[in-house]
């Protein structure tokens, strides 16, 4: 008992709504077309969420998050499979597998490799189920005591780490940011019932809607750019016949401390704003480095070098959804996704959901944990079907993308002036990848902006305009030291090298 | 396929010869920074009739200033810095595919989407997506015709039993003289 929330009551509560059929099904079905992105290059977890929200919007919302959480995760598994056998990670957060995993498939191993990463994954995955599910109810407490100026210090922190952990130019990441609270002061001010940026369209008093925002950047600019460069590559992939699935003793030897070292980085990375499954896995693998008598072997088929990443990628992937259900926040860009696909249920994410909809959070967190263990089922026997899958060519892959995800967005509201809307952020997706910025932390800025303009005001009210409130308020201060901190981490050697070093591979 | 891009897509065929690919100095921080400042001008340029209030108590247009006055400095600074702001390593030249296939790739799949848009009503949902598919299937260099008309045909009727019949959403689908 934590607070008067009952750890292993609410988990028995989520069992009971994660294995009801229907649920069930949807998590496998989230589960297969996860996997199904995983593998196919390209198609990345950000852009396929954002394609299939609208199909999820007619379920019940447990069962609607279920499919989105299984696909999230299922594309981390998928991700691994290519990256092992082909070299062809499917996801960056398996970029750092493809190392040592592919080495080992050059060494005849890739069928222990496999098997090494699905285990891997199924234990992070497991102790991330039940750390979230003890910890949970610990911050839910913590953040009652947040007000106005926290909140906003927060978010504040969110976005500035995502600025930090963007791939490229910084200054490109903090212009995406601004252009992401622009987009989403459009709309009525709640305060003064002032419509903003509504350029005359009854359509934008909500504000610009999110789903026609998040599948033009992610899906039709991915099909904008990746028609661009299919015109010189479009060879199939050599696959190396598949080893026997078990991992010799000497191989289990090494991976298991490995994978527990790589859970618990995945477990705190995961926390941390802006991070999640990415950094939690190039993190993993550089410690695996670090703490191996033969550094010099990774790359060469280390078996740590595989268990590892895997493990903290999967951890750290489920702990994202840690101060989503208890603050409120979304961490990194596909939390931003969940925020909308919750909004859209009306569900208010923060520390209410785990009082008010108990089944919804503790049903999210137990289907976690179900779908962690149909994807080891699924998945090792399946290897070869969806290796086959990479065969599909994008002349077909595309046009069903597109179909999908316009038909979809038009099912939202019922209205086409959102699949206008979805042509000209698909268009604007395309130059701002041209331009080298990347959207990430546009969704996130557009999905924090309305909520932080909101808090800064009342700080400002309750303060009387006073700036030093966000000094005065302990956790405030914290949270502006670590803030500060990753802002002048920025300019030092040491994390620009840590930065290079992660995003060169 | 003997009609306008078959150019391009030739290029793109007989990519094997190097100098045949437009290999040119990054140059993104050009349109980047002038989109900025464009964006933020027009921003500013809007928001001037809301009411900024004061410090304490801030009105609707104290945030879109804020805001977008910072994009323009952003843009000027990504201007100034004229490329330097990317980290070392990640600057190295890329080559962009002709200019033809570019527009041909943006010109097919935006058209398609505003196709999609504009016939749904009017002509129904397997039609509309028939025509979108047709049409951003022409952005593909290397299909042919046949393959093209088949996917968009296919397509038309999955998304049809899918949105309108499995998931039964109010799409119509009947073209709009036959409702």
């Amino acid at each position: 008992m934590i607070g008067g929330v009952d750890v292993f009551g609410g988990m028995a509560l989520g069992l009971s709504v994660a294995l009801t059929p229907t649920n069930l099904f949807f998590c496998l079905a989230g589960c297969l077309i996860g996997t199904l992105v995983g593998v196919l290059p390209g198609l990345g977890p950000t852009a396929t969420i954002a394609i299939l929200l609208p199909m999820t919007f007619g379920l019940p919302p447990e069962t609607g998050l279920i499919t989105l959480a299984g696909i999230y995760y299922g594309a981390q598994y998928g991700g691994s499979t290519t990256s092992i056998l082909l070299r062809l990670p499917g996801e960056a957060s398996s970029v750092v597998t493809a190392l040592d995993g592919h080495a080992m498939t050059r060494n005849g191993r890739g069928g222990a490799a496999l098997t090494v990463a699905a285990l891997a994954s199924f234990f992070a995955g497991t102790v991330a189920t039940f750390f979230m599910a003890a910890f949970a109810p610990v911050l839910a407490i913590a953040v009652l005591k947040f007000g106005a100026p926290e909140y906003f210090m927060l978010m504040f922190l969110g976005l500035i780490t995502s600025v930090v952990l963007a791939q490229g130019s910084v200054l490109r990441a903090i212009a995406m940011i601004f252009l992401g609270l622009l987009l989403g002061l459009a709309g009525t001010d709640i305060n003064s019932g002032q419509y903003r940026y509504d350029f005359g369209f009854m359509e934008l008093l909500n504000g610009v809607p999110f789903v026609p925002l998040v599948v033009g950047l992610f899906g039709v600019a991915d099909i904008l750019v990746t028609l661009e460069n299919a015109v010189r590559d479009e060879k199939p992939p050599t696959l190396h016949p598949i080893s026997s699935l078990w991992p010799t003793r000497k191989e289990v030897t090494r991976a298991a401390p490995a994978t527990v070292r790589g859970t618990l980085i995945g477990l705190f990375l995961g926390l941390l704003p802006g991070g999640g499954a990415l950094l939690s896995s190039f993190m993993a693998y550089t410690t695996e480095k670090r703490v191996s008598k033969t550094p010099e072997s990774f790359g060469t088929g280390m078996v740590e070098g595989v268990a590892a990443p895997e493990a903290a990628n999967n951890s750290g992937a489920q702990t994202a959804f840690l101060p989503l259900l208890t603050l409120g926040i979304p961490s990194n860009a596909i939390m931003a996704l969940m925020v909308g696909a919750m909004m859209v249920h009306g569900i208010v994410p923060g520390p209410r959901i785990m009082t008010g909809q108990p089944e919804l959070f503790w049903g999210l967190i137990a289907s976690m944990w179900v779908g962690n263990l149909m994807l080891l089922v699924i998945n090792l026997p399946l290897v070869g079907i969806w290796v086959q899958l990479l065969k599909i060519r994008y002349q077909f892959l595309f046009p069903t993308i597109l179909t999908v995800s316009i038909v979809g967005i038009y099912g939202v509201e019922f209205t086409t002036f959102d699949v206008y809307l979805t042509a000209i952020f698909g268009l604007l997706g395309y130059f701002l990848h041209k331009w080298r910025c990347e959207p990430a932390p546009l969704i996130l800025a557009f999905v924090l902006g309305p909520m932080m303009e909101e808090y800064f005001r009342r700080s400002m009210l309750v303060a009387r305009g006073d700036l030093m409130i966000f000094i005065y308020h302990p956790i405030s201060l914290a949270m502006l030291a670590v803030t500060v901190l990753l802002l002048l981490s920025i300019f030092f050697p040491f994390i620009q090298k840590f930065r290079q070093k992660a995003f060169a591979e | 396929m003997s009609w306008w891009p078959v150019v391009v897509t030739e290029t793109g065929k007989l990519n094997v010869q190097p100098d045949q690919t437009t290999v040119e100095q990054d140059a993104s921080h050009l349109p980047l920074g002038i989109f900025c400042i464009v964006a933020g001008l027009a921003a500013l340029w809007i928001a001037q009739d809301y009411d900024t209030g004061t410090f304490i108590s801030m009105g609707p247009g104290f945030f879109p200033k804020a805001v977008s006055g910072v994009l323009i400095l952003i843009g000027i600074l990504i201007l100034l810095l004229r490329g330097r702001d990317m980290p070392a390593g990640a600057s190295e030249v890329r080559d962009t595919p002709p200019l033809l296939s570019r527009l041909r790739v943006i010109g097919c799949v935006s058209a398609a989407i505003l196709v999609f848009a504009a016939t749904l009503m009017p002509l129904g949902l397997p039609f509309a997506s028939f025509l979108m598919v047709a049409l951003a299937g022409l952005g593909h260099s290397g299909s042919r015709p046949l393959t093209i008309v088949a996917t968009a045909a296919v397509l038309a009727v999955l998304s049809t039993v899918l949105f309108a019949g499995l998931l039964g959403l109010q799409i119509p689908v009947l073209p709009e003289v036959l409702r």
